[in-house]
């Protein structure tokens, strides 16, 4: 137990002789979290910026802009075209609505008008934006609608006598309509599985991020067992350390021990930071936690020591170990939601362990889930653990 | 510069029989690459560019437990032939055990949602024939799935949409029968008959059925452009992912060149290639020179690959190529002010991939920053952000004067760089 101890606090130690290891222990941890969690917030409930031209104000408009300005999600920025179109190109917001000239007597006389969006590509929060703004311009025309069609139900009967009686008829149907609609009552709700303790579930991106990039900092530490190993095998420590009572077996222990404290560390640490710093809570279950977390560390260090095992270098196996870990990490639903994932693909991904750490920590974070229901990933975990130590300790025995 | 050229040529030669690095330079972007292809859907893009793009095959159940034609309406809506590529719905009996059955689906994560349809939802919906009266308003639920945020705000959405109409028409009857009334167009007791002829109007030949489910068009609608004007629906992510991944690990590539300046001093070939007539002004230049190519090198191989590979498209040859150019001019800048700040080599590894790491995250390269406040100003301090910005702008119709600034940018922070790392190479000295 002494050797064990011994072996894992000197690889401790050996990891934070070098500064920069903190930069990828803390640092790097911390800012990817918040990075992620602003930049991946379109189905969150922050406020985003929408650059607005507005080329008249008649009161069709001025409703249209309380109605955008009444959605939560939005932050208007209202610019010139010309402004609007130089703040868009610098992307200081992902999209930007037109509101015409002409648009007010085109739909007073009944004409369609399709207002320009004009959003930046590839950007999760410029869909978003787009979906609550046709949400926002649906329900906004509503009235208008009404009234097109109250017009052309009088004209059946007879024609107006001016356009000034015409314009007048459309308004007080458009009125009426507004009430009406405003009036109606909730004709569908949504309600979500209840969490483990009987409260109401929510969604919650942030618990997500942090969650996620968790997973994928402390699974890249503990797959950098793998440059422990290859340097003591390469500096000829390792063969040194054989010549003493120590075993292959309490040698492979106190590797594994001392890149599951740091793991381990770690984790709490981001934990602290996340609760602190976002809000997030980390379930009811501290036993459940902390029971799926060990698991996780077991499988990341086991799967870092087989890596270095079969890694030739140093730079190898840290190559390897970074690459391995950023893409089981993205390809594990950290970084987003696996329901993007096509249905093959979000099958095939749960070869990977971050997959089962992330399903199990969202259940914990989301669904407030107990002991009992992360048995499941915590013994697949687990099974990952057995399997890559045994991998790895039978692949040390040839060399 | 013969002695230039073959510095540049030893660097490149140790650099090719590097296999871990090798690794990290071309391999690792690849399969990031196609990680995120796979994740966005840009594979089905670089088949068919109409694939849509996004979530796709939501699964859902819908219990319909109306007898009128609302609740009808909505579950043909969900399995209309628009929706087809968006929603997977299976119609399941309305009994209670299937219910509990289904709600155990989404609570454990197999479906997206359950959409259960009411009892009496039509008679909420349409008033009354004779009476004019509306029943009880039954709402539908939605009960999603904790693990689906996207899949739950699509549905609700598309629920959202057919009360609207539900709404609309609604109201269309009641506040032109009422206008009529009031103006004195039709006689009051005329109303029930002059609604029919009406209703028949509007919502086409419906009112024979008693369905009012007939959509009224919208006088304000969105049109939905790219901000260069092209129409949304045709841009493949992986025309940003590609190039997003090249930039980020080309950051990595410069620090492996920026490590050997060290290396050679720690291993003292530095020290023997003093003793040639080559000058120390040579050798540096050499090295600088070789880590600038390396970049070149790499980044026009992911590039050339990904076109090929993924049948993308970024325009024109000359501007990708003075862009390429740029990106790897100042990421080489990056790195020679990293080695010029490092005691070791070591050192400038462990940096370099924390820079690389950073400059990824800020700049832009594994998720887009525009818009968000702050980070899209500072992923303007990053080599990836320009260069991000010039290869959107060529894959999104640009031209080479439109990524004049970006190329300006990227030369200028590599001048800048670059001379703060003689700067700090001097003070050193």
């Amino acid at each position: 137990m002494t050797r064990i101890y011994h072996i894992a606090r000197k690889n401790i130690l050996l990891r934070f002789s070098s500064r920069s290891f903190l930069i990828f222990f803390l640092l790097l941890p911390i800012l990817f979290t918040f990075v992620l969690s602003s930049a991946l917030d379109g189905v969150g409930n922050s406020r985003r910026p929408l650059l607005l031209t507005v080329e008249e104000e008649t009161p069709l408009t001025v409703n249209l802009l309380a109605e955008l300005e009444a959605d939560e999600t939005l932050e208007l920025v209202r610019l010139p075209f010309e402004a609007a179109a130089q703040a868009l190109m610098d992307e200081e917001a992902t999209a930007w609505l037109i509101i015409p000239a002409g648009t007010t007597t085109a739909v007073e006389q009944g004409q369609s008008v399709a207002l320009p969006l004009r959003k930046l590509p590839n950007n999760s929060n410029a869909d978003a934006l787009e979906r609550t703004i046709t949400a926002v311009v649906s329900r906004a025309s509503l009235p208008l609608s009404v009234a097109r069609n109250s017009v052309q139900a009088a004209e059946m009967f007879e024609p107006f006598p001016d356009e000034a009686a015409r314009t007048a008829y459309f308004a007080t149907a458009q009125q009426d309509a507004g009430q009406l609609l405003a009036d109606q009552p909730t004709r569908f709700i949504v309600t979500h599985p209840p969490t483990a303790d009987g409260q109401t579930g929510q969604y919650d991106n942030t618990a997500q991020q942090s969650a996620g990039q968790m997973i994928t900092w402390v699974f890249i530490t503990l797959l950098g067992a793998s440059v422990l190993f290859v340097m003591e095998r390469e500096e000829g420590t390792l063969r040194r350390l054989l010549t003493t009572p120590t075993s292959q077996a309490i040698f492979f222990a106190g590797m594994m021990s001392g890149e599951l404290v740091l793991g381990l560390v770690q984790m709490a640490i981001l934990i602290g930071v996340g609760a602190v710093f976002l809000g997030v809570s980390w379930g009811s279950d501290p036993l459940a936690l902390w029971s799926l977390l060990l698991a996780f560390s077991l499988a990341g260090v086991s799967l870092g020591t087989f890596l270095g095992v079969v890694s030739k270098t140093e730079s190898q196996a840290r190559n390897l170990s970074i690459m391995a870990g950023m893409t089981m990490a993205l390809l594990g639903g950290c970084w987003w939601p696996l329901e993007l994932f096509p249905a093959g693909l979000r099958t095939a991904v749960h070869i990977f362990p971050t997959t089962w750490a992330m399903n199990g920590l969202m259940d914990l974070l989301v669904r407030n889930a107990g002991l009992a229901e992360v048995v499941l990933p915590t013994a697949v975990l687990l099974g990952y653990a057995l399997l890559f130590g045994v991998l790895g300790v039978w692949r040390m025995r040839f060399e | 510069m013969t002695k230039i050229l073959r510095i540049i040529q030893k660097d490149l030669l140790i650099l090719g029989r590097d296999r871990a690095a090798l690794v990290l330079m071309l391999l690792a972007p690849f399969m990031l690459t196609i990680s995120m292809g796979a994740i966005t859907g840009g594979f089905d893009r670089t088949a068919d560019p109409d694939a849509p793009q996004g979530i796709q095959d939501i699964p859902l159940v819908i219990i319909n437990r109306d007898e009128g034609e609302m609740g009808q309406a909505l579950v043909e809506t969900f399995q209309s032939a628009e929706l087809a590529v968006l929603f997977a719905p299976t119609l399941a009996t309305s009994d209670t055990a299937t219910e509990a059955a289904v709600r155990q689906q989404v609570n454990a994560d197999g479906i997206a949602a359950l959409v259960l349809i009411p009892a009496g939802f039509s008679e909420g919906a349409i008033p009354d024939q004779e009476t004019g009266e509306f029943g009880v308003v039954n709402p539908v639920e939605i009960y999603a799935s904790l693990s689906r945020p996207i899949s739950r705000s699509v549905i609700e959405a598309v629920v959202g949409e057919f009360m609207n109409e539900v709404a609309l028409n609604t109201a269309v009857m009641q506040v032109t029968m009422t206008q009529l009334v009031l103006s004195g167009k039709i006689p009051l007791d005329e109303a029930f008959t002059q609604g029919e002829v009406i209703a028949q109007n509007l919502f086409g030949n419906q009112a024979e059925t008693g369905s009012e489910t007939g959509s009224l068009e919208r006088l304000l609608t969105i049109d939905s452009q790219l901000g260069s004007g092209q129409t949304a629906p045709n841009f493949n992510p992986l025309t940003y992912l590609a190039p997003s991944m090249a930039i980020f690990f080309l950051m990595y590539t410069v620090t492996v060149g920026g490590r050997s300046i060290l290396a050679e001093q720690e291993a003292g070939t530095l020290d023997r290639l003093l003793t040639t007539p080559a000058t120390m002004p040579y050798i540096l230049l050499g090295k600088v020179a070789a880590i600038f190519v390396s970049g070149v090198l790499q980044v026009s191989v992911l590039i050339l690959t990904s076109a090929l590979l993924f049948g993308l498209s970024w325009g024109s040859p000359l501007a990708v190529a003075l862009l390429i150019f740029s990106v790897s001019a100042a990421a080489t800048a990056w790195g020679v002010l990293i080695t010029s700040l490092a005691k070791n080599a070591g050192q400038v590894g462990a940096y370099g991939s924390a820079v690389m790491l950073l400059f990824g995250i800020v700049g832009g390269s594994f998720v887009p920053v525009q818009g968000v406040p702050g980070l899209s100003q500072l992923s303007k301090l990053t080599p990836n952000g320009w260069a991000l910005d010039g290869f959107y702008t060529l894959g999104t119709g640009g031209a080479l004067p439109d990524i004049t600034t970006a190329l300006l940018a990227l030369w200028l922070m590599a001048l800048l760089v670059f001379a703060t790392a003689v700067g700090v190479y001097r003070m050193k000295q």
